[in-house]
């Protein structure tokens, strides 16, 4: 990675915080190229056999922003922001080329016995997350943005306390709210439109 | 809903969910206050967060290839050293591989780990130190690790292959389908479990803790014997579930209440003494001692509950096996058998038929244990007991004159004599064995105060001489007592236990005692005895290797400066002549102890002096050129003071490419660019050879070593770490160099991208790269090459096989990275005058050059790489270096 696109970034990350709308589609484009060029590498690599994303995510920080060092936490909050959301969508691409557009579906539930031992949802799943999660954005960009950091991104409460300037006890009582919701969203008997709020009621 | 009712929502959901379940239907009616259009959406809610308990609960990890996918994509790759040949099987710590090692020509298993542990992070990495320990561990029921390493950022362990094994874990699902077979299954258990514990006190002899334990890290040979695996992994478990969730990993069943209790420093070798009575909890019963729905609960009763006593829970299950079961598993540590030895002893004495140790857990413990547990609940119990006590008390207390007055009052006084005599005789002999006792354990003491400092006793220089002497004299003092120590233990070994093996056979050199302090003298005289004879050995013995050191010190100023007095003479002259020696600006230098003058570089004009420990003098062609063999030792180059800038910048408007330090490929950490003045220093003109490495240290861990391909010992030495090449280069009184005489030498006063130039192309026939060549010739496809290169090598080259640079020094670019003496951090704080930065930030050590696996953008000038210390690797190499003597 030049220093070229490592400053490029950095200008992006600066732009975004002054509220620049168009710096935060540019810095989505180039983390979306990034990301997808490491999955693609780390696919095309023999020994994978799933995307590791959260190793993903890490590695296009480091390649982007540099090594260990020091960088605002603001920036990192919106790099970890752009990130997150690329990945989502190179992981719902994926998912939809697989599942053939194919929608619905349920979570399946994670036993106590492969509790270490590799999950590997079902796409279709993660089509149906995937339209849940826009609908919580809309009601609560917050709760969607946790939840995205910890499901794509893998992070841990504190890092994403961290990454979103809040408190972990923020993070640990809005991501309970963010599963629940979800969980009532996708399986619950909840119709679709009724959401946790919806505007039109 | 509005805004403000969906923050309302969110917030009495937060208060609900913190609220145990039974009290929150009031809560929900107290706080929606009648609105009951809320309190509906909120009982949904937390409907859905009570079934949500594992929903998102790990990270998206995507889709892969199946299995049989895979097995065909590997089949056939190289991974360092190895040949895949066969998928066996994938779980959370990676894949496993039979694979065929080339150089060694044996079949091996595989492991591989995710890609994602490849990351530079310091915690994952540590487990290698610990694989290794393992690894040096020849047991027969341990797994032997053959080789840890990293090939292309990918982590992986080979280990003998357990061919036609099991796991105990299978074998125990088995016995849960089918039943337990019918006879002799306790018997088996109890051997079975004992191999294990002994092959742990092996590893715990050495230092080495397992840590996780559990049936499926027991693999059961063809044979039916037990062998322990994945030393070391439990810790990379916990890194990748922490990368993964945030939340510690491993499976909890077997987990000893300490680990539960994550004390970070409390963890000793008796967490696996816990975690092997769990084991054999398991295997007596079939079942786990706590089990829950979530491994929360698992984790709690481990802690706080004792577990059913497998005798009372099954009959069949022999009480004193259900005994030692529960000893391993006891909550506090030192109730717990303290060593793998003890534990192993009570199952030999269960299996003769001999009396255990192990004392079944009372009615006071139990209730004490209790009471300490549950403070408040139990102080009823605790009263009780202590009348119970008082009431003993009082009825003892009132026996003791009733003896007394049962006693014969007259005694004779011949018993008297004859009593005092026999004592008297009985302490003069205490005396004399409490002596040769104390004689016995200072030799110990002795012996192990002299295998720790002959490792410090270094280097091999004059002012050594003294040390080394003294060493000896303290050494052969010892030995003396070597025979006395071997008839002592003979004498105990006649008052061992047979042991018999099934067909009745004597089992020979099976030392157990029925006394525990004889099996203790026993053990600590024969670890000496054999610790002396070790010492002593003529071929391979610390005596031999110190009595080495000592001649080479004594000898070495004749060998290099007095039989050179001549060459050293020229060489004096000549460096301090300007005219003849520009570069050196009048430097005066003193004759250097432990190198030769070997005359000036015909092209550099620089002198370079060759290095007698690692080898021989190497001779100049008729050109002027040197001509290197197998056999020669360092070469090093005289390089001369100066400063330079170090570091580089991209390209920019005021500084386009082509100005000095300007690099397109520069990284942040590059930077910023600083001036640094050097004094002159030695730096070896080639990277170090195989030969000079295996020649000194006994041994060669290169990957790439004689046997493959057509590798010789003149390729550079690789798989050496940074604590490695610090420990020998000590020993040679020789050292790392810093990262800016590194640097400096390297561009050897070019500012540009590699010394060679800025384009890519100059490269060619000076740097040897992941290029055209290697590709074709079975390298990975997915290394990033530089296939406009084409540098006839698929591996590291021969030293000395490409261009050099103005100081004459060869492949500074590429074949393989070498470790700088460095702490790696940024260059605000380095320091200016060619000394090594010392920050020691981020625990990381700086590589240098790049290497035959990489592209041309690793290789550049300026380019910094960091790992840990104790990292080795196939393309991590050293160029030594040497201060000159003042």
């Amino acid at each position: 990675m030049s220093d070229h696109v490592k400053s490029q970034v950095t200008q992006l990350l600066e732009a975004v915080g002054g509220g620049d709308k168009n710096a935060s589609d540019q810095l989505l484009t180039v983390v979306y190229e990034e990301l997808r060029k490491l999955a693609h590498r780390q696919l095309a690599s023999e020994l994978s056999n799933s995307l590791q994303t959260t190793a993903l995510v890490h590695e296009a920080y480091l390649r982007l922003l540099g090594g260990p060092k020091a960088v605002k936490w603001e920036n990192r909050r919106y790099f970890f922001g752009a990130a997150v959301r690329a990945m989502r969508r190179i992981l719902v691409d994926r998912a939809r080329r697989r599942a053939g557009q194919k929608r619905g579906g349920g979570f399946r539930r994670i036993p106590l016995e492969s509790w270490v031992a590799t999950v590997e949802p079902d796409p279709a799943d993660l089509l149906a997350l995937d339209e849940a999660l826009e609908k919580l954005e809309g009601h609560e960009p917050q709760v969607n943005e946790i939840v995205m950091l910890r499901y794509f991104a893998g992070l841990s409460i504190d890092q994403t306390a961290d990454a979103l300037g809040i408190s972990p006890r923020t993070v640990d009582r809005e991501w309970a709210y963010g599963r629940a919701w979800l969980y009532d969203h996708i399986l619950g008997k909840t119709p679709p439109d009724r959401g946790g709020g919806s505007d039109e009621r | 809903m509005n805004d403000e009712n969906g923050q309302r929502l969110k917030k009495i959901f937060g208060k609900a969910i913190g609220k145990p379940p039974d009290e929150r239907a009031s809560f929900l009616d107290a706080a929606c206050s009648g609105d009951s259009e809320l309190r509906a959406r909120l009982q949904e809610l937390l409907d859905a967060h009570e079934a949500a308990s594992d929903f998102l609960a790990e990270p998206y990890r995507g889709e892969g290839p199946g299995d049989a996918e895979k097995e065909a994509k590997m089949k056939g790759k190289l991974i360092g050293d190895f040949r895949i040949l066969r998928w066996i099987g994938s779980g959370g710590m990676g894949t496993v591989y039979e694979a065929q090692q080339i150089s060694l020509n044996r079949t091996v298993a595989l492991k591989v780990l995710p890609p994602h542990l490849s990351f530079q992070d310091v915690s994952i990495l540590k487990f290698r130190r610990e694989a290794e320990a393992a690894g040096r561990q020849s047991h027969p029921g341990i797994v032997a690790v053959h080789a840890v390493g990293e090939q292309d950022g990918i982590h992986y362990i080979a280990q003998e292959l357990v061919e036609d094994g099991t796991t105990l874990n299978d074998r125990l699902d088995r016995f849960r389908e089918k039943g337990l077979p019918p006879s002799g299954y306790f018997r088996d258990t109890a051997l079975f479990v004992a191999a294990v514990a002994d092959a742990l006190e092996h590893a715990h002899d050495s230092g080495v803790i397992h840590r996780d334990i559990k049936p499926s890290n027991l693999l059961i040979t063809k044979e039916g014997k037990p062998k322990v695996t994945d030393f070391g992994l439990a810790k990379v478990e916990d890194a990748l579930a922490l990368s993964r969730t945030g939340e510690f990993a491993g499976t909890p069943y077997y987990m000893s209440p300490e680990q539960v209790q994550s004390r970070p420093t409390g963890i000793d070798k008796r967490t696996d003494i816990y975690s092997l009575g769990v084991t054999l909890y398991e295997m007596l019963t079939l079942k786990l001692p706590f089990e829950g729905e979530t491994s929360h609960e698992v984790l709690k009763q481990i802690s706080l509950v004792d577990p059913v006593d497998p005798h009372k829970a099954n009959s069949l299950v022999p009480r004193d096996l259900s005994v030692i079961c529960l000893k391993a598993m006891e909550k506090t540590r030192a109730r717990r058998y303290q060593t793998m030895r003890e534990l192993a002893g009570d199952l030999g004495r269960f299996l003769n038929g001999d009396v255990i140790l192990a004392k079944p857990a009372g009615f006071n413990t139990r209730l004490w244990k209790r009471a300490k547990r549950n403070p408040l609940l139990s102080t009823s119990f605790l009263v009780a007991l202590l009348s119970i006590v008082c009431f003993v008390g009082y009825e003892l207390l009132w026996s003791i004159p009733q003896l007394k007055h049962e006693k014969k009052i007259a005694q004779d006084e011949r018993d008297k004599a004859l009593a005092a005599e026999r004592k008297a005789e009985n302490q003069a002999k205490i005396i004399q064995d409490n002596y040769d006792r104390i004689m016995r354990l200072s030799d110990v003491k002795i012996l192990s105060n002299l295998l720790e400092e002959a490792d410090r006793l270094w280097p091999a220089i004059p002012e050594q001489i003294a040390r080394f002497e003294d060493w000896i004299g303290r050494a052969e003092d010892v030995l003396g007592r070597l025979d006395e120590h071997q008839r002592t233990l003979t004498s105990l070994q006649a008052k061992a236990i047979t042991y018999y093996d099934v067909d009745g056979e004597k089992i020979p050199d099976h030392w157990t005692f029925e006394d525990t302090e004889i099996q203790w003298w026993h053990d600590t005289l024969s670890d000496l005895v054999s610790g002396l004879v070790e010492l002593a050995d003529a071929e391979s013995g610390l005596l031999r290797k110190v009595n080495d050191r000592l001649t080479f010190a004594s000898t070495i100023e004749e060998k290099s400066i007095d039989d050179h007095a001549k060459a050293w003479e020229e060489a004096i002259a000549s460096i301090e002549n300007r005219e003849e020696c520009p570069h050196y600006g009048g430097l005066e230098i003193k004759r250097q102890l432990g190198f030769v003058p070997i005359g000036r570089d015909p092209r550099s004009g620089l002198w370079e002096f060759a290095h007698l420990q690692t080898g021989g003098i190497a001779a100049r062609g008729e050109d002027g050129n040197l001509v290197l063999t197998e056999e020669t030792g360092l070469i090093f180059v005289l390089i001369p003071a100066g400063s330079f800038d170090m570091g580089a910048v991209p390209p920019s408007v005021l500084k386009p490419l082509g100005s000095p330090n300007v690099d397109p490929g520069s990284m942040i950490q590059e930077s910023p660019i600083r001036t640094v003045f050097l004094k002159p220093f030695l730096l070896s003109k080639y990277e170090m050879t195989q030969g000079q490495w295996l020649r000194f240290t006994g041994q060669n861990r290169s990957s790439y070593k004689p046997g493959w391909r057509e590798v010789t010992l003149l390729h550079p030495v690789e798989q050496v770490s940074w604590v490695d090449c610090e420990t020998e280069l000590f020993r040679l009184n020789l050292r790392l160099p810093t990262e800016s005489e590194w640097e400096y030498a390297a561009r050897a006063g070019t500012t540009s991208v590699w010394w060679t130039g800025n384009d890519r192309e100059s490269l060619q026939g000076a740097a040897n790269l992941a290029d055209l060549y290697g590709k074709t010739h079975g390298g990975p496809p997915n290394w990033p090459y530089a296939e406009w290169l084409d540098d006839g090598q698929s591996v590291h080259a021969p030293v000395g096989t490409y261009r050099p640079n103005a100081f004459g020094l060869h492949e500074v670019h590429g074949n393989v990275w070498e470790w700088c003496r460095d702490k790696y951090g940024n260059y605000e704080a380095a320091p200016i005058d060619g000394s090594s930065s010392e920050f020691d930030i981020y625990k990381l050590r700086v590589l240098r050059g790049g290497s035959w696996d990489r592209d041309e953008t690793s290789c550049r000038s300026a380019g910094r790489k960091e790992d840990v210390p104790d990292y080795r690797s196939s393309d991590r190499g050293v160029r030594p270096a040497s201060s000159l003597r003042e």
